[in-house]
């Protein structure tokens, strides 16, 4: 679905904030891309969408090579949600909001209504159409904008630390929507993240360091490389460190081993 | 002396109608010794219960303390050094830097209080120090640094001012897990080594199971539960305070209902690490 070959980028035409990377993202995939602070992470969702242009290599977006020429077309197959959902809320209220992006497309009045309906739906906020901002909870700041960007019904969803700034709450609020787009709308996700535990319910993760993959398979067998991801200023979180732990301390006990595993897959 | 509420509350007033944020607070805090965490949900009242401390908001009701001082304070009484007892760090205080270096913006706060520069200078080195910053960093921008190291930066603005009392509200929030490791390290060798009183405002029940001696749980702006942790995750009316469990707790709660391992409470890694180490369930 996506596919990057040898891509770098600089700001500053001195250091590559990413250099030479390449990977695959697979159709109906959920991806996590793992980080430090700076590790080039968000350069590469940048790249992605076209927003920034590789100083080397190329991407391809289902078959379409990202250049100035596709990019009209390349913007109806991703979309992105980024950070602060403060900076991104645009309309008056939910409905305003929502409308954005179709808007701007153009579409009849009666289509648009129809549409901000379904996706407020989809998004659990249809309760919430005529409320402005400052009446949201972050969580529900955030869902909105979810939900402008897919009423552009892209195939592909990028959420560049779309959980960051969250409280708990809001938090497992979005990694349900989130399964639910990926498992029962096949959309392709891509989360951008430095949070193991969240990163640990995607199928396929990606780690960057310094602006290099490092680490690249499923969320269980990159988990192993601890010392790895602790160098890469990546934390595992508490409930695997424990399981890892004991893998090395106490390895006979099978029994224990095993509930600890499922309590990990349960999370 | 340290921190108290009587019978505090406060409402936000609108044009039409106000709104109570705390009411009937009461709270007794030792000006050493103690590492409080307080919670509850979005919009339970903590940040404006906090904001008490130092006189940033005065009560509508009651009165509050803070070290002899008492608030609302008489028409002629000066507050203004009440900042420098109760020393507030906000949520993502990195936002409110705003000098042209590093050194600058952390001696800002001492020199408002009227020190010399040399001792603002003095103060300012020591905070660095404590939180991490190298000198090599004093004449940078603070603005081209890492989002981590803002975050100390603007800790240390605070930590310079020589406050009894540390009050974070969500300190961690937004840093990566090294990050917020890091900085709770810090927060703690500062509890530690000085016997400084912290009160720690998270929504984070593992910070709060790792670090937190005694917990104040508040609830549509009353203290519902006011105590030791222990107590806290044992209390029968827990599940009304609609907390989620620490991760220790859930894991052990895991193992007991899968393999029966016994329940015994352990609040930090080490020590669930030793317990596990320990058992012994052939």
């Amino acid at each position: 679905m996506i596919k990057i070959e040898g891509v770098s980028f600089s700001y500053n035409r001195r250091d590559d904030a990413l250099s030479e990377v390449s990977l695959d993202i697979e159709k109906g995939s959920w991806t996590s891309i793992l980080g430090h602070n700076g590790s080039g992470k968000s350069t590469l969702s940048k790249l992605m969408v076209g927003l920034l242009s590789p100083s080397k290599g190329s991407i391809t977006i289902d078959g379409l090579v990202l250049n100035e020429e596709n990019l009209s077309k390349i913007r109806k197959k991703i979309g992105i949600v980024f950070q602060n959902p403060d900076n991104q809320f645009v309309g008056v209220t939910v409905k305003h909001d929502i409308a954005f992006g179709l808007e701007n497309q153009c579409i009849p009045h009666d289509e648009m209504k129809q549409k901000i309906m379904q996706y407020a739906k989809l998004v659990n906020m249809e309760d919430f159409l005529d409320k402005e901002p400052h009446q949201l909870s972050g969580g529900q700041k955030q869902r909105v904008a979810i939900a402008g960007a897919l009423a552009m019904e892209q195939d592909i969803l990028i959420l560049d630390e779309a959980t960051s700034m969250l409280d708990p709450e809001g938090t497992l609020e979005i990694i349900e929507l989130i399964k639910h787009l990926n498992k029962h709308l096949n959309k392709t996700i891509i989360t951008i993240t430095h949070d193991l535990s969240f990163a640990a319910q995607s199928d396929h993760l990606i780690v960057l360091k310094d602006g290099k993959v490092i680490l690249e398979g499923l969320p269980k067998d990159v988990f192993k490389e601890e010392d790895l991801l602790k160098s890469s200023h990546l934390e595992l979180p508490f409930e695997l460190a424990i399981f890892n732990e004991l893998v090395r301390q106490k390895p006979e006990d099978k029994k224990l081993l095993e509930a600890l595993w499922a309590y990990n897959s349960k999370m | 002396m340290g921190i108290q509420f009587k019978n505090v509350g406060y409402a936000y007033k609108g044009f039409k109608k106000s709104y109570d944020a705390i009411k009937n607070i009461n709270l007794n805090i030792e000006s050493k010794g103690e590492f409080i965490a307080i919670v509850g949900h979005t919009g339970s009242g903590k940040s404006t219960l906090v904001q008490h401390m130092n006189a940033l908001l005065l009560p509508n009701e009651g009165n509050v303390i803070v070290f002899g001082q008492q608030l609302p304070p008489k028409k002629s009484e000066k507050i203004n050094y009440l900042r420098q007892k109760v020393g507030l760090v906000f949520q993502f205080p990195e936002y409110q830097l705003f000098e042209e270096t590093i050194i600058k913006d952390i001696m800002f706060g001492p020199k408002n209080f009227k020190e010399t520069s040399e001792h603002a200078l003095e103060s300012a080195k020591k905070a660095a120090s404590i939180v991490g910053i190298d000198e090599s960093l004093y004449e940078q921008s603070p603005f081209r640094i890492s989002g981590g190291q803002m975050r100390r930066v603007a800790v240390a603005g605070i930590l310079a001012m020589e406050p009894e009392i540390l009050v974070l509200d969500e300190p961690t929030r937004g840093l990566d897990p090294k990050g917020r490791t890091d900085l709770m390290e810090i927060f703690r060798e500062i509890h530690e080594k000085e016997d400084k009183t912290i009160i720690l405002i998270t929504h984070d029940m593992d910070l709060v199971s790792e670090y937190a001696k005694r917990i104040i749980v508040l609830s549509e702006g009353k203290i519902v539960f006011d105590g030791k942790k222990e107590d806290l995750f044992a209390h029968p009316d827990f599940n009304s305070y609609h907390l989620d469990y620490p991760t220790p707790l859930k894991i052990l709660k895991h193992l007991e209902e899968t393999i029966g391992l016994p329940f015994v409470p352990k609040y930090d890694f080490t020590s669930l690490l030793e317990y596990l180490k320990g058992v012994n369930h052939e």
